[in-house]
């Protein structure tokens, strides 16, 4: 597909002059793919608005607001509490809906212009006829292009249109969130599902460039283990931090250090979603951790130069950075910190600039520029020696200014004792602060709080001085897509029920309770043989979760996607690969069209496929568009309290039976179906509370007995463990006698006895009239 | 009752903000509702709060409804909930306006919470407030909820554990 212009000034032709000519063809379409397309081509909002109608009227939308005003527009502030409307007329509820629209508009915009930016560098680099082969074992290669725009790309150029389309969609959705349009808090949420989706598009768009143009692996389970933890960074050396997840300036950095030979004499280290693409361009770079580390690694003065490029990139990055002496080169126009533009400048007056601190930083827009600036920036101001690290002792005198006024407490979501630490620093003591280590989030608001200026992220980080030289572990690189073959093995099982569950770790560190509680959940799902697979910032750590011996679970589990193994797909846009699994488990295992055929596969793997994503620490616009796009696509997410702020969650209601109801696709009757998936976004509130949830939530309506067998045993099994007691809603999880698991026979009978349970048919379920056979 | 700033200062949602109370307002207010629901959060188990959960379940008309991983806890200081229910889901029956309760007697006029991160709370709060028709919600943390009808005002922990003392007290009847 391409767009093609003619434009002629004047043509002289048999029939006469022709002036200011201009034709303009939008798409070329060179068909050469037989899959009949199905009914949603490039759908607008309207097309998939009665699926959503029904998604919201089973799971309706629950708002908590986090604040009673509007203050979008100048007739606001407007105070939309106690059953108020804003001055242009809208209520507290449509108003949720919008902030989440926007919310997902802003979430999907981050991975569209990331995509966007990485697919016009990659075809000005290698040409529009770039294959993209992503080996033999991979035959769908773009479930969710396919799924959605209807298009199956075989070279980058053809990703073009299905982003121009995702492109369209999102301005008109963003336009809804303006005042004076919308009213609706359900349509909102249509809207937001809409955008959503196409966040996942994007995703697959950006990576699919991405893996088609650099070194990548290609959907192998055995890819790379690479160093991972503060600890891994060896301090001697020049350090290059990229931060951020735009790979292609790291990458450069790696290309020119390869074509100088200086790969062992230079570290390139990466925070956030940077860092695990660049362990799959490279098995040598090293990976800092998630975007929690990123003030407290700048803090260590560990860096010689920073390389930022696009999201979850801290604000003040630069002002960190130049505390210390550091220099920040910006890569992005997302990015540019006021910093000079210098991409046309000769490469040896910008290094002299940085390495002489005549200049804080640069923004360079050449990604090869970078790569060499960067590094030899490094080379020379670790040789000068440069940072002002804070001593233990200096740190333990500052400690002594604090007036214990608690302001850090007001300031602290973790609700870290900061006043007392400070007390026991001031006489030398960092104990507690090495405590806060594990659970601080690395956010920094305590210092900003504080009246006296105590650096105690600098405190946190020097007492935990010993935990940060060992934070050393493994992380298995972003392996991408889930191969056609792995889909073939595990589709029937998956479908039937007999492997549990696909438990799918996603999003960002904003734990409640530290990173740990997501490797405690991991390793119990592991080790009950469900698939266990994980994308960004929970990916990275996932692998810093160890045990007794040391070994992380990348080391400890293979990374197939199978039942009692951990796959890491890989950065945030790889969360595409998470959802097009599912999509291919209905289009390779189940023979269902993809081609523009959005909710026929959704309602399948709404009712099929028993996946569950967990958010623990989800705090980003993105992780709102990624979770919200996996439920419109019929997969459930469990987030944790802290995600409470997004304000709205999907929850089912068990006692309202009607909203159960689904068609038995074999004989087209409307029949009573089970609360399954009980929620599509739910809060957990507690760990204990999120691993109950998952086992139950990958129950779905079309689980064959042996597979709900399966399924109920782990859900029994662990709600006793966990909560301490057989679960009180297992009745209506038990369709049939032969639904029970053998070893539990005995306590279930005497709870459905007592709950009056009768026995229901299995139907072949769909929420899709159209799809009832014969019609 | 007065006003004060949200424990988290970046929390203030708006001029409807909870009234700050003590124990005496607190027992006043409990005193004139008809029916309470006492939610006890997951961090009951952690910061002991089975007497005073104990004492407001006393309270005539009180239905206590427990997250479910406090079911040991609650099993050991011998309580016993009318549910356990994942706190989200106790939410999305009381913004239903058909709800009964838990007991089929209808709708509850006071909602009290405890044991629950305090963002958490602040959520479920704001959701009784635009969403809970008309229901009023009470705090008894030491960190002013402004989302909430009544709440302590930010206390520190001595003063709380006598306030919570003096509540536990006045609605056992002693004073």
């Amino acid at each position: 597909m391409s767009t093609t212009r003619i434009k002629a000034d004047e043509i002289e032709t048999s029939m006469g002059k022709i002036k200011g000519l201009e034709i303009s063809v939008g798409k070329l379409i060179s068909e050469e793919w037989d899959e009949a397309c199905g009914p949603t081509p490039e759908p607008s909002p309207l097309d998939l608005r009665k699926w959503d109608q029904k998604l919201l009227s089973r799971y309706k939308p629950m708002y908590a607001p986090f604040c009673d005003m509007c203050c979008l527009c100048t007739y606001g502030k407007c105070d939309l509490s106690d059953g108020k409307k804003g001055a242009c007329g809208i209520g507290i509820e449509a108003q949720q809906g919008r902030i989440i629209l926007l919310a997902c508009c802003i979430g999907a915009a981050a991975h569209g212009a990331h995509g966007r930016e990485l697919l016009e560098k990659l075809i000005k680099k290698l040409g529009p006829d770039h294959p993209i082969d992503l080996g033999d074992k991979i035959a769908v290669e773009a479930p969710m292009v396919r799924l959605i725009h209807g298009s199956k790309p075989k070279v980058l150029g053809d990703l073009i249109p299905a982003l121009e389309y995702g492109e369209g969609e999102l301005m008109n959705l963003l336009s809804a969130a303006h005042t004076g349009q919308e009213g609706s808090a359900v349509d909102f949420e249509s809207k937001a599902l809409h955008v959503s989706m196409i966040d996942h598009l994007f995703m697959e768009i950006a990576d699919l460039a991405q893996m088609a143009a650099l070194p990548y692996p290609r959907g192998e389970a055995d890819a790379p283990l690479i160093d991972i933890g503060m600890g891994c960074i060896d301090s001697d050396k020049p350090v290059v931090l990229a931060i951020g997840h735009n790979v292609l300036p790291g990458a450069e950095v790696m290309d020119y250090l390869e074509k100088q030979g200086m790969e062992d004499d230079v570290e390139l280290a990466g925070i956030c979603c940077t860092a695990i693409d660049l362990s799959r361009y490279s098995k040598a770079a090293k990976v800092v951790g998630p975007l929690s580390k990123q003030l407290r690694f700048i803090r260590m003065g560990v860096a010689d130069v920073i390389i930022v490029d696009e999201q979850c990139v801290r604000a003040d990055v630069l002002e960190e950075a130049n505390k210390l002496d550091t220099p920040v080169i910006a890569t992005t126009d997302k990015i540019c910190y006021n910093l000079p533009d210098r991409s046309d400048d000769p490469i040896d007056d910008v290094v002299g600039d940085l390495v002489e601190h005549r200049a804080q930083g640069a923004l360079i827009r050449d990604e090869e520029m970078t790569g060499e600036v960067a590094v030899r920036v490094a080379v020379e101001l670790n040789k000068k020696g440069h940072g002002k690290r804070l001593t233990k002792e200096r740190l333990s005198k500052m400690a002594t200014r604090c007036t214990k006024c608690g302001a850090c407490l007001r300031a602290c979501q973790c609700d870290l004792d900061i006043p007392t630490a400070m007390e026991r620093a001031s006489e030398g003591d960092f104990s507690l602060f090495e405590s806060f280590y594990d659970q601080c989030i690395g956010c920094g608001r305590c210092e900003t709080a504080c009246p006296q200026h105590s650096p105690i992220v600098n405190m946190i980080n020097a007492g935990a001085e010993e935990k940060i030289r060992n934070e050393k572990s493994k992380m298995r690189a972003g392996r991408g897509p889930v191969q056609d073959v792995e889909i073939r093995e595990v589709g029937a099982p998956i479908v039937l029920g007999e492997i549990p569950g696909i438990i799918a770790f996603v999003g960002c560190p904003n734990y409640p309770n530290g990173y740990k509680e997501v490797g405690e959940m991991a390793k119990i799902f592991l080790d009950r043989r469900f698939i266990v697979t994980a994308s960004g910032c929970s990916a990275m750590d996932l692998a810093t979760y160890t045990d007794e011996d040391g070994k992380g679970l990348y080391e400890l589990y293979p990374g197939d996607f199978d039942g009692g193994c951990l796959s890491n797909v890989g950065s945030c846009v790889a969360n595409s690969h998470i959802s097009g699994a599912a999509v291919k488990v209905a289009s390779i295992f189940a023979g269902r069209n993809l081609r523009g055929n959005f909710e026929e596969i959704a309602d399948y793997i709404l009712n099929r496929v028993g996946a569950v994503g967990i958010a623990w620490g989800a705090y980003s616009q993105k992780a709102a568009s990624i979770a919200t796009g996996f439920n419109r696509l019929g997969i459930p997410a469990i987030v944790s309290t802290e995600s409470s702020k997004y304000r709205r969650t999907f929850l089912g209601r068990e006692d309202k039976e009607e909203t159960w109801e689904l068609y038995d696709a074999r004989t087209g009757e409307e029949v009573k179906g089970e609360p399954a998936p009980l929620h599509l976004l739910y809060v957990a509130d507690s760990k204990e509370d999120a691993i109950v949830a998952a086992a139950k939530l990958c129950i779905r309506p079309n689980d064959t007995s042996k597979g709900r067998q399966i399924k109920l045993t782990h859900y029994v099994d662990l709600h006793k463990k966990y909560m301490g007691a057989l679960p009180e809603d297992l009745h209506l999880f038990v369709r049939t006698e032969s639904d029970i698991p053998i070893t539990m026979k005995d306590e279930i009978h005497a709870i459905l006895e007592e709950k009056g349970w009768e026995e229901k048919n299995i139907p072949d379920p769909t929420l899709v009239e159209r799809l009832v056979r014969g019609r | 009752m007065a006003e004060t700033t949200a424990w988290y200062f970046g929390n203030e949602p708006g001029h409807l903000k909870a009234l700050v109370g003590d124990a005496v307002q607190m027992d006043r207010v409990i005193g004139r509702s008809s029916r309470i629901m006492l939610v006890a959060g997951p961090k009951v188990a952690d910061e002991g709060w089975a007497p005073a959960i104990s004492v407001v379940r006393s309270v005539p008309h009180t239905t206590l409804v427990m997250s479910p991983k406090t079911r040991s806890v609650a099993a050991g200081e011998d309580i016993h909930p009318d549910a356990y229910m994942n706190v989200l889901e106790v939410m999305d029956r009381v913004r239903d306006p058909y709800w009964k309760g838990f007991d089929g007697g209808g709708r509850y006029d006071l909602i009290i919470f405890v044991g629950m991160d305090y963002y958490f709370a602040s959520q479920m709060f704001s959701l009784i407030k635009h969403f809970g028709y008309g229901a009023k919600s009470m705090s008894l943390e030491p960190r002013y909820q402004p989302n909430a009808s009544y709440s302590f005002g930010n206390l520190n922990q001595k003063l709380w554990e006598e306030e919570i003392e003096k509540l536990s007290k006045l609605l056992g009847g002693d004073d």
